[in-house]
């Protein structure tokens, strides 16, 4: 994959980037630093100024709709904020990863086949929450949200996953728990996974590779393990106190 | 010691704003009384007045054979079915007709920004004519009677649901609707599976309390030939018979009343 996208606009500054199949990519940068932008792009929910994104071999910013349906279709996004229908059931939730491979009619009166159901419900047996699949998606707790979140992006038999600050509305524990399975779908499935993080000192325990943005430019681009403090301070933006480093990184 | 004074630094200003308020409040009823014509004269009287009101909208026969009452019973009473179904019909059919248009005027769930605009400015120009108006449109149109009662009555209900419903629809949460646009569904599968579920309580909480109101106004516009119990009690108020006009009011009243308690009820049990 290979996306060049320079624009006019001040979200992205002339970022390119390459990924590979099959790799675990961390974006890391403060808040506003373009790493939501970025994800956003290369499914078309953001639409690029100027630029070219290659996904699956397709081009994203000149694909037609239906070119782009499809794209979407086998790229999975799990958000910040869950974004689940929370006044459905969890199931519910899931199926509506199959949308994207349904026919318009069949979508829009939501008549799943048997094997649709069976593709939500390994989804859901894969972030262990399949007792949860008949509660309403409010009922459940964030971590648990999340995990849903989860088995949706799953049920589209996605080549891609695109996760966006996956667990910035969790705490501590649930974080690493949630992280756990977007590394475990990475490793055991061999989706290819991009994650948004503002913490350096998760990213450093999940990711292979790691991009650090800021301003809407790609300041770092790297393995995990060759990541210097001085590295570290570009992508913070290198006003950070001594006092601000040393609770970031005991965090 | 002095002790320190603790003062909010917008004190002066805050009571300048509040010395003002009051001032134009003062200003404004005096220059309303002053516009009404409204002197002590004019009082002297009115109990007179109000009493002679009284003993006409309730005579002595009012709860007799051949009285008011009875008489509302059985010619009213198929007055104010027609009232009803009016209403009823009004509200159903209006209500449909609001829903795509509410999605269609919500800055969430519009396809594109044109159709968002066009719906946008072409409904808040005409929501700007009173419902009076339509009425009076409708009967000139089509003729007095339940008819033209229902064609203003769709057009009321479509721009009262019009304005409370795509206040809600932009009040939701826009992540769901990301979230299924991103796994690839159309336009209208992405919205039928997220908004339409998210929002669909409310729709019908506002359905049922839409069905109240249409009732209560479609009573009310037969005043000017829209047909139901309005148009009756027209009639009758024409003909100075004072006893059934009242009994025809407190009809409406209890009517009203228990409108009232059923939709409350149906609509927290929705919403719940």
């Amino acid at each position: 994959m290979n996306v060049i996208y320079p624009t006019g606009t001040h979200a992205m500054k002339d970022v390119s980037l390459d990924i590979n199949e099959g790799d675990f990519l961390v974006i890391v940068g403060k808040s506003g630093a373009g790493k939501s932008t970025l994800l956003r792009t290369l499914n078309g929910l953001v639409k690029t100024t100027s630029g070219s994104i290659n996904i699956f071999d397709k081009e994203v910013t000149t694909s037609s709709k239906r070119e782009l349906r499809e794209i979407r279709s086998k790229t999975g996004m799990i958000f910040q904020t869950f974004n689940l229908v929370t006044r459905t059931t969890v199931f519910n939730n899931v199926l509506t990863g199959r949308l994207g491979e349904m026919s318009t009619l069949r979508g829009f009166f939501g008549l799943w086949s048997d094997e649709d159901k069976k593709i939500a419900m390994d989804a859901l047996k894969e972030v262990e929450i399949e007792e949860k699949a008949w509660t309403r998606a409010s009922k459940l707790s964030g971590g648990q949200q999340q995990r849903v979140g989860i088995a949706r992006a799953l049920t589209q038999k996605p080549k891609l996953v695109l996760a966006d600050e996956p667990v910035a509305s969790l705490d501590p524990v649930t974080s690493r728990k949630v992280m756990d399975y977007i590394k475990k779908i990475n490793v055991e499935l061999g989706i290819t996974t991009i994650v948004n993080l503002h913490f350096l000192d998760l990213a450093k325990d999940y990711a292979e590779r790691i991009i650090g943005m800021y301003d809407g430019k790609i300041v770092y681009d790297g393995m995990v393990d060759d990541i210097t403090d001085a590295d570290f301070e570009k992508i913070y933006g290198g006003q950070l106190t001594e006092e601000d480093y040393n609770e970031t990184r005991t965090n | 010691m002095k002790q320190e004074q603790i003062k909010n630094p917008d004190s002066r200003k805050n009571l300048r704003n509040r010395f003002f308020i009051v001032l134009s409040i003062i200003l404004l009823t005096v220059f309303g009384i002053d516009r009404v014509g409204f002197s002590p004269r004019r009082v002297d009287g009115a109990i007179d007045n109000l009493i002679f009101v009284v003993s006409k909208f309730f005579p002595e026969d009012y709860f007799q054979e051949g009285g008011a009452i009875e008489w509302t019973y059985e010619v009213a009473s198929g007055a104010f079915i027609e009232s009803i179904q009016v209403g009823v019909l009004g509200a159903i059919i209006g209500c449909i007709l609001a829903y795509p248009l509410c999605l269609f005027g919500s800055k969430l769930t519009a396809p594109n920004k044109v159709v968002l605009n066009t719906t946008r400015t072409s409904v808040n120009v005409i929501r700007t004519m009173p419902e009076l108006f339509w009425v009076i449109l409708a009967t000139t149109a089509l003729g007095f009677g339940p008819f033209a009662g229902l064609v203003a009555i769709i057009i009321f209900v479509v721009f009262v649901v019009y304005k409370m419903f795509t206040e809600s629809i932009d009040a939701l949460d826009p992540g769901p609707l990301e979230a299924l646009n991103a796994t690839g569904a159309t336009y209208f599968t992405s919205l039928r599976h997220s908004v339409v579920k998210e929002i669909n309580p409310i729709y019908f909480a506002l359905c049922i309390f839409m069905l109240e109101l249409s009732i209560r106004v479609s009573a009310v516009i037969g005043l000017v030939g829209a047909g139901g119990i309005g148009q009756l009690l027209n009639v009758e108020r024409v003909y100075f018979h004072w006893d059934n006009v009242s009994a025809i009011v407190l009809a409406m009243t209890a009517m009203i009343v228990i409108l009232e308690i059923i939709s409350t009820s149906v609509r927290s049990r929705l919403l719940r």
